[in-house]
């Protein structure tokens, strides 16, 4: 049974956390949410089909919910670390919120720090480029077209 | 950068491929790791239980894409089995490859997918074997008997030995035309019902394809190509009437297509001929248009 549990190192929105006990098959996600506190992390699918779980890896976007924390080599980012200290907006999170009519909200983390990494590399993005650059993230209430519009919006600044 | 610590009997993180050979025969239950895309995603949902697991992460050897030379002259493309899907699509080696990509998976997945993990399995509905077998690839791979290389279409029909690892797979220099199509549930990305991918490279004077979701692995379109490289009059590049029909009726005679829950047998053969035939047909337009 002991061996089944590993210690590892993880460096999550700038400072080194060091984890005894996990499961040697624990996810990012668990991880995130249950170790460190980090529930702004979403969990939905837990099979990387819906970007609810959606973090930064040294600046990419990847599924929490299907790395293995024990394989994470890098910056991790999520949206507690992404979101300004002083609790204002960022301008992809206050384009988002002028597009308006987003619903329980809970595919928003996910949303956000994906559009961060697709908004980086897609300056002036068209309404294909959004749509296929964001295809890793569901919403669940169908509030596509204003995250469509903000991150359009939002690419533009 | 910090490389977390997480060495114990349960996840093993070689640093060289050697290393990575020992451990597979040390701890022959563990299972090997890329990106852990599907390895975790089985695990979640209760379809694997492995006991331990093999990072392949660590090992610089495997990691990066080396481009080749141009058409012809120059040698071939190098892709480490560790290369992410997302650096194989920003490496821009095949319009080919691009197409397929972009129809791989999410953009998350891609910047954790491995290349090696895509095709070990040799699942059928897996995007990037279909491809390989129209680029003529070829898999190099190492284990506890040594190291060799096979084209993609002796590892499509024999798969992995043992404690096998998958070390890179290799693109000769191949110009001309070169697409991959599919069917699938949604434009957007993810796994296709059938997909075919062609490629006829006027130099080398040959027509290479793989067909995807209808069989129990990746296919070759062997009889398809060789009618076709005979039919094509190379000189002037272009197919005698009724080539395209033919060559996606060969296409389909190839497959052994299942019938599941996304599709019948019937749908995928039928899917298989008409786009064989309409990748011939886009071809000869392209001629025409020189
Ligand atoms: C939501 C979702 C959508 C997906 N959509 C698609 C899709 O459209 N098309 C598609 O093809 N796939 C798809 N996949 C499956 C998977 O993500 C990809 O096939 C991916 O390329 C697997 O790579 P990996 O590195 O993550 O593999 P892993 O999960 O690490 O490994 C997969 C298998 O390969 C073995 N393996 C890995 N590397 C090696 C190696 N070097 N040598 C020997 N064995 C090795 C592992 O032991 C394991 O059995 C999807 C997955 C999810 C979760
Ligand atoms: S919870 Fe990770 S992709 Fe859905
Ligand atoms: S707003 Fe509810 S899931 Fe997107």
């Amino acid at each position: 049974m002991d061996d089944e549990r590993i210690n590892l190192s993880l460096r999550v929105n700038g400072a080194t956390h060091r984890i005894e006990d996990a499961w040697y098959f624990e996810t990012l996600l668990s991880v995130l949410r249950y170790r460190l506190a980090l529930t702004g992390t979403k969990q939905a699918c837990e099979t990387g089909s819906c970007g609810a779980c959606t973090v930064l890896l040294d600046g990419r976007p990847i599924n929490s919910c299907i790395a293995l924390a024990a394989d994470v080599d890098g910056d991790v980012t999520t949206i507690e670390g992404y979101s300004p200290a002083d609790g204002s907006l960022t301008p992809l999170q206050e384009a988002l919120l002028a597009a308006g009519d987003v619903q329980c909200g809970y595919c928003l983390p996910g949303m956000v720090l994906a559009g961060s990494a697709f908004i980086e590399e897609h300056p002036n993005a068209t309404e294909d480029e959004v749509r296929e650059g964001m295809c890793g993230n569901l919403c669940r209430c169908t509030a596509y077209l204003s995250m469509i519009e903000g991150i359009r919006e939002a690419s533009a600044r | 950068m910090t490389v977390t610590s997480a060495m114990s009997g349960r996840v093993v993180r070689p640093t060289s491929l050697e290393e990575a050979i020992t451990a597979c025969t040390q701890r022959p239950d563990a299972r090997i790791m890329g990106g852990g895309t599907l390895v975790v995603a089985e695990r979640a949902l209760g379809i694997s239980t492995t006991p331990a697991y093999l990072l392949l992460s660590g090992i610089p050897e495997l990691h990066g894409v080396t481009p080749g030379g141009a058409a012809a002259t120059g040698g071939p493309s190098r892709i480490g089995a560790q290369t992410t899907l997302r650096a194989l699509l920003d490496a821009a080696l095949s319009p080919m490859l691009d197409v397929a990509l972009r129809s791989l998976a999410t953009p998350q997945i891609r910047n954790r997918a491995t290349v090696g993990g895509n095709i070990a399995e040799r699942r059928p509905a897996h995007t990037l074997a279909p491809c390989l077998l129209a680029l003529d690839a070829s898999v190099g791979s190492a284990g506890p008997d040594g190291t060799r290389r096979r084209s993609i279409r002796d590892f499509v029909a024999e798969g992995l030995g043992e404690g096998e690892i998958i070390v890179d797979v290799a693109l000769p220099a191949r110009g001309g035309f070169q697409r991959f199509v599919r069917v699938a549930p949604r434009n957007g990305p993810g796994y296709a019902i059938a997909s075919v991918a062609v490629s006829i490279d006027p130099t080398g004077r040959s027509v290479h394809s793989g067909i995807g979701g209808s069989g129990s692995t990746a296919l070759p379109g062997t009889a398809a190509d060789d009618f076709l490289a005979e039919a094509i009059d190379w000189a002037s590049g272009a197919a005698p009437a009724g080539a395209a029909e033919e060559y996606g009726r060969l296409l389909a005679a190839a497959c052994d297509p299942p019938t599941d829950d996304r599709a019948s047998a019937g749908y995928r053969r039928h899917a298989i001929a008409v786009m064989g035939r309409r990748l011939i047909e886009a071809w000869n337009e392209e001629q025409q248009r020189g």
